[in-house]
């Protein structure tokens, strides 16, 4: 399911992201490698900022002709 | 009288048999009211089940006492699970049991409890078919009542922890006859529209009212759900069957909405937690790196040729020191010694000699005379004196006794060495 993968990416990223961070943290890393390290934890960052929909949701009622509606309680 | 006669035997074999081939009778529930109830030594126990109609007589045979797990007595309303059979020597029939339960509560935890050890052996509670719950999901499908706590609580809960989240009910009917029918299509319904997951499940109830999660229909249903399913039905001690066939299992709806639903204020706060991290990171590299520079610019500025130079100048300059210290020294000694011989000089000066009224004698020749056998009357002498000379002739020679004359030298000796 695509949305499936899209869910699994931003665990990805996170994980990446936590490696990153401990590489970085590393003390024999070259301040070359520093700086690739960080751009690319800034670009994960910003990729799982992008993942999270910023739009509240009001509760949907799926009927049973299979169609949504709003749900008010 | 007539030619088809039978033994009592043959006949009682023959209903035997009948019973033993009919499927229902080997395993049926009776209910009834317990009378003649009488507890053998041997450990069987013989009663015989009742009601309005009729009777019907049952055995409980010692090797399956483990089946009655309370004190059964008369009056009991009971549900016996057993076979019934014939028993050829009175030529009756009755009921052998083999599970004996109080009546109400019983009869559907009974039903519970072979479901569940049915669908158990059927492996459709293994860990292995559990799929996991994501973490990071976008839309929410639940399946349970549009009235009532339970849809409040998780509604409550999902938009508190993250209202970006999308959530889509099935209303469905979750007690009563055409619950676990109406449980199934939401499933069903929700599966299709492609949620990411699913909760179902009610709040709580008595048995009865929880039953339809029980139902083999509803635990399929979820078990074979490819959506990933939480239950959520009732309180932490009601467990149902779709319980164990879900794929993550809460003890209420609130506790399902908090496994389904991450929190987003709390996933916010660990991307900006690494967005510090990493600021951190990267500022405490740079720094590091400014200080190797600043170390290594030290130490270069130590080894400079410049540097160099001025070691070795500091050096040499030792050296000079050292070398004018060791001279001066090597000077003063020298002096020291050459003051101590002009002291032993100057105590063998013959000037001194002289000033000290000592006269030195000398024949015409300028030789010194130190032995009178060499002089003769009337021999010139030349007697050199501190202010003068003076020529002066032998008179007379008076030689001295040898041993007196060298005592004299000797004291000469040691008192010009002194």
């Amino acid at each position: 399911m695509d949305k499936a993968k899209q869910e699994a990416s931003l665990e990805e990223a996170f994980l990446e992201l936590e490696a990153i961070i401990d590489k970085m943290q590393g003390r024999d890393v070259t301040l070359e490698d520093s700086f690739s390290l960080y751009e690319q934890g800034m670009q994960k960052l910003k990729f799982c900022n992008q993942k999270i929909d910023h739009v509240e949701k009001k509760m949907l009622l799926l009927n049973e002709q299979g169609e949504l509606e709003a749900f008010d309680e | 009288m007539t030619k088809n006669v039978y033994t009592v035997g043959q006949v009682n074999a023959y209903v035997k048999n009948m019973f033993t081939q009919d499927f229902m009778m080997n395993r049926i529930y009776v209910k009834g009211e317990v009378s003649n109830c009488k507890y053998h030594t041997s450990g069987h126990v013989y009663f015989t089940l009742k009601d309005e109609t009729g009777a019907l007589s049952a055995v409980l045979f010692a090797g399956h006492r483990k089946g009655l797990g309370f004190s059964m007595k008369n009056g009991d309303n009971v549900i016996v699970l057993g076979s019934i059979s014939v028993y050829e020597r009175d030529g009756k029939y009755q009921l052998y049991a083999r599970e004996i339960l109080p009546d109400g509560e019983g009869l559907l935890y009974q039903r519970f409890e072979a479901l569940k050890r049915e669908l158990q052996e059927m492996g459709m509670f293994a860990p292995e078919y559990k799929q996991p719950v994501p973490k990071y999901i976008q839309t929410l499908g639940i399946v349970t009542a549009p009235t009532g706590a339970a849809i409040r609580d998780i509604q409550n809960i999902s938009s508190r922890r993250n209202p970006y989240v999308q959530t889509i009910l099935y209303p469905a009917k979750v007690q009563g006859e055409k619950a676990a029918a109406s449980i199934v299509n939401g499933i069903h319904a929700l599966e299709q529209l492609g949620v990411d997951v699913m909760i179902v499940g009610r709040g709580g109830g008595s048995i009865e009212d929880l039953w339809a999660f029980n139902e083999e229909a509803v635990a399929r249903a979820i078990f074979e759900c490819s959506v990933p399913v939480i239950s959520a039905v009732g309180h932490e001690t009601d467990v149902t069957i779709a319980d164990y066939t879900a794929d993550l299992r809460a003890p209420t709806p609130s506790a399902a909405a908090e496994l389904a639903v991450y929190d987003v204020r709390e996933l916010e706060g660990s991307l900006l937690s690494m967005r510090l991290q990493l600021n951190r990171s990267i500022c405490e590299n740079l720094q590091r790196c400014q200080e190797k520079v600043r170390q290594h610019g030290q130490r270069l500025k130590l080894l400079s040729p410049g540097n160099k130079l001025n070691e070795k100048r500091q050096v040499a300059a030792d050296f000079e020191e050292k070398l004018r210290m060791r001279i001066e020294q090597k000077l003063t000694d020298r002096k020291h010694e050459m003051e101590l011989y002009a002291g032993r000089l100057e105590a063998l000066s013959p000037v001194k000699k002289l000033s000290m009224g000592y006269s030195f004698v000398a024949d015409q020749g300028g030789k010194s005379v130190r032995d009178v056998d060499m002089l003769k009357e009337g021999d010139l002498l030349h007697i050199h004196m501190l202010n003068g000379k003076v020529k002066a002739q032998v008179i007379d020679v008076e030689h001295r006794e040898r041993a007196s004359a060298l005592q004299e030298a000797e004291e000469r000796k040691s008192m010009i060495a002194y």
